[in-house]
């Protein structure tokens, strides 16, 4: 969560505008002559000041899940502090707290800690005012914290669905491997029905290990990205490209029989081959292909996949910048 | 821009518990005679409840949900400017509660008002420490507020063009219908292949006697129907209100009309709406040299609307020229796999 620039952006500015009111709060104190809520005002504005910058400019994204944590922890014990010592009305700060753990912590975490602390406060208010006064204040909390909830719930939602839409590889705009599964097992069963050959190509860098070792991966990407650039241009209209984690490409290519489908895995092959590219100046590719025709058996699209790896594994045993056919 | 879905907050637990403890607290402040106390938290409850059994007045019929929010403002900013020390607590509850139910603009234009409402009253009032935190905390929460409802929209927002099938139906959404659709002719061009297309449509006769909410039962009903029933590569659009456009790759418009017609009398036979069954009428048109996306649906349209106009649970098959398509009106009528019960129906109809 905590990488998503979005999210960044609006929990930092939340922890600025909590820290400028913070300031206030001080002041206001300082004015009135409180000094020991002037201390902890001023000190934890401070803090929220510092995470807030934090979070927004630090390239170091991995510790900010756990300030936040123990600034709010720390916040959490300041009021707990202040309302149970001095002074009593210190408590409604807690509302904030409530708001705010359920931007920054996970759902299930914010629930927990949000359900020990309405205890806690509860309990509080109850000795150092009345029942009535602490039943209105937990009502309050609940009330926000149903709120708070139901706006997490909707956000973890569509987060989730976010990814599971996603149907691009964001680097090389090439489809991703969901996709390919959905797609490919359409046209499967879509060659069933007209009895038209489907092909697969599976293609990867040789080398790619070593080159990654070498260049470093920021390097390489931009290698990656004009890879799917020259795919893109050399299969024709309706075939398509994916693109797995692995940085292995595959291309679907619907109505090709065995001989076509060596002619373009083969073209593909000399054209990277012959090509310069960025970063490193040549680069060849090992491609293993397969394809299915109905009536000879039966496929599932996870064999088809598979069957197209292999081949390409055996194009890489065989010393590589090869095209390899699947022979069952 | 988009508005929360308001079950979501009125049908939670941690709500449920929210009124428990409140009904408790207005009990509390009724034995120690703080009258007006209990009374502003009844009314809140209240309010509260009558939004959960209702909870179309928050969505559909907005205006009373407007109202009632409105109210609740009015009397907790009334509460905090004669100076009621309960009313402090639920002075905060009332921003997140607009960002949650109102769509963005109208949230930020209430809160607005609200808080420098509240932020006059605060200055005017007598216990001027403790208003002062009341205040900074009031602007910290809307804010937070603000936050919460910008994700959600943001997030929308991302989600809108990715989001291929309604939630409900299984449907592809209409905007897709165009894209696919020429992607499908071209590559049907390409291959040789035919290509059909199917219109669908509750009769009118159900459109005059259903209630929205049955209507939006029997549309889901059919969605899931077309999704058991269809081929894999065949793909289906929600494409008007209540009506569904099916695309068939590499189908003659004869085998599509007799797809209709099995879809057409499944349905007859299969889905119930409070009991009764519910009849559906088709169009066919099959691809012809030189189409274009939206000439292939208009055909079918066109085909669909002549059935619909005559008679109701029929399947149509466009024919270019219009004397023609009336007589297969007849022909193709559920003849095919229909069951006789199906035909006695027809009968007296």
């Amino acid at each position: 969560m905590s990488n998503d620039p979005l999210y960044v952006r609006v929990s930092s500015t939340l922890f600025l505008i909590y820290a400028l009111l913070l300031g206030l709060l001080a002041w206001q104190n300082f004015r009135f002559g409180l000094y020991e809520l002037v201390y902890s005002a001023s000190l934890l504005g401070l803090l929220y000041a510092c995470h807030g910058l934090y979070v927004r400019f630090m390239l170091e994204p991995r510790y900010s899940d756990l300030l936040s944590r123990i600034l709010l922890a720390l916040t959490f014990l300041t009021i707990v502090w202040d309302a149970a010592l001095h002074h009593v009305q210190a408590l409604i700060w807690i509302y904030p707290l409530a708001l705010l753990s359920f931007l920054v912590l996970p759902y299930n975490q914010a629930v927990k800690c949000n359900g020990v602390a309405l205890v806690s406060v509860a309990l509080i208010a109850w000795q150092r005012e009345d029942l009535g006064q602490a039943l209105h204040f937990c009502a309050t909390y609940l009330l926000l914290c149903a709120v708070a909830i139901a706006f997490a719930q909707i956000h973890q939602r569509s987060s989730r669905t976010l990814v599971e839409l996603e149907i691009r590889d964001p680097l090389t705009g090439a489809y991703n491997m969901r996709h390919l599964e959905d797609t490919l097992a359409k046209e499967l069963c879509r060659a069933d029905r007209t009895g038209r050959p489907l092909s697969l190509i599976a293609l990867e860098i040789d080398y790619l290990p070593q080159m990654i070792d070498l260049h470093g991966l920021a390097q390489v990407n931009t290698l990656f990205r004009h890879l799917a650039d020259t795919l893109r241009a050399t299969i024709r209209a309706g075939d398509s490209q994916y693109c797995s984690e692995e940085h292995t490409y595959y291309l679907m290519l619907p109505c090709t029989p065995p001989e076509g489908l060596l002619v373009i895995a083969e073209r593909i092959r000399r054209t990277i081959e012959e090509s310069n590219w960025p970063v490193v100046d040549s680069i060849t590719v090992s491609v293993g292909c397969t394809s299915y025709k109905t009536g000879e058996r039966t496929c599932s699209y996870e064999r088809m996949i598979s069957e197209a790896r292999l081949a390409m594994l055996e194009a890489q045993k065989n010393g590589h910048n090869r095209v390899c056919h699947h022979s069952s | 821009m988009s508005q929360s879905d308001p079950h979501l907050l009125l049908q939670s637990k941690p709500l449920n518990y929210a009124l428990v403890v409140a009904a408790a607290a207005a009990m509390v402040s009724l034995t120690q005679g703080r009258l007006f106390s209990a009374l502003l938290t009844a009314l809140l409850i209240a309010v509260l409840l009558v939004l959960r059994v209702k909870p179309e007045w928050s969505g559909q019929q907005k205006w009373i949900g407007l109202g009632l929010m409105a109210i609740i403002a009015v009397v907790i900013l009334f509460a905090l400017a004669t100076d009621l020390p309960m009313s402090q607590t639920w002075l905060i509850v009332p921003p997140l509660v607009f960002a949650f139910l109102l769509p963005a603009k109208h949230a930020l234009i209430g809160t607005l008002i609200y808080v420098l409402c509240a932020l006059y009253f605060l200055a005017g009032s007598s216990r001027i420490f403790d208003t002062a935190q009341l205040g900074f905390i009031l602007v910290l929460c809307a804010f937070i507020a603000g936050a919460f409802a910008y994700l959600r929209d943001i997030r929308q927002r991302q989600l809108q063009p990715l989001r291929r099938t309604d939630n409900l139906t299984t449907a592809a959404t209409q905007e897709h219908l165009v894209d696919d659709l020429a992607k499908e002719i071209q590559r049907s061009e390409r291959e040789g292949s035919e290509l059909s297309v199917i219109a669908l449509a509750l009769d009118r006769e159900h459109l005059e006697r259903l209630a929205q909410r049955d209507l939006d039962n029997a549309v889901i009903e059919i969605g899931r129907l077309l999704h058991n029933n269809l081929r894999l590569f065949d793909s289906y659009y929600l494409w008007r209100s209540q009506e569904f456009l099916v695309v068939l790759p590499h189908t003659s418009s004869a085998q599509a009309v007799k797809i209709a017609n099995t879809i057409r009398v499944k349905i007859r036979r299969e889905l119930k709406i409070k009991g009764e069954s519910i009849s559906v009428s088709m169009g066919v048109s099959g691809l012809n040299v030189g189409d274009e996306p939206r000439s292939l649906t208009q055909r079918a349209e066109r085909a669909l609307e002549m059935t619909r106009s005559k008679a109701s649970n029929r399947t149509l098959l466009h024919r270019d020229s219009s004397d023609e398509s009336h007589d297969e009106a007849g022909s193709i009528e559920d003849n095919e796999a229909s069951p006789s019960a199906e035909g006695k129906q027809e009968n007296e109809q």
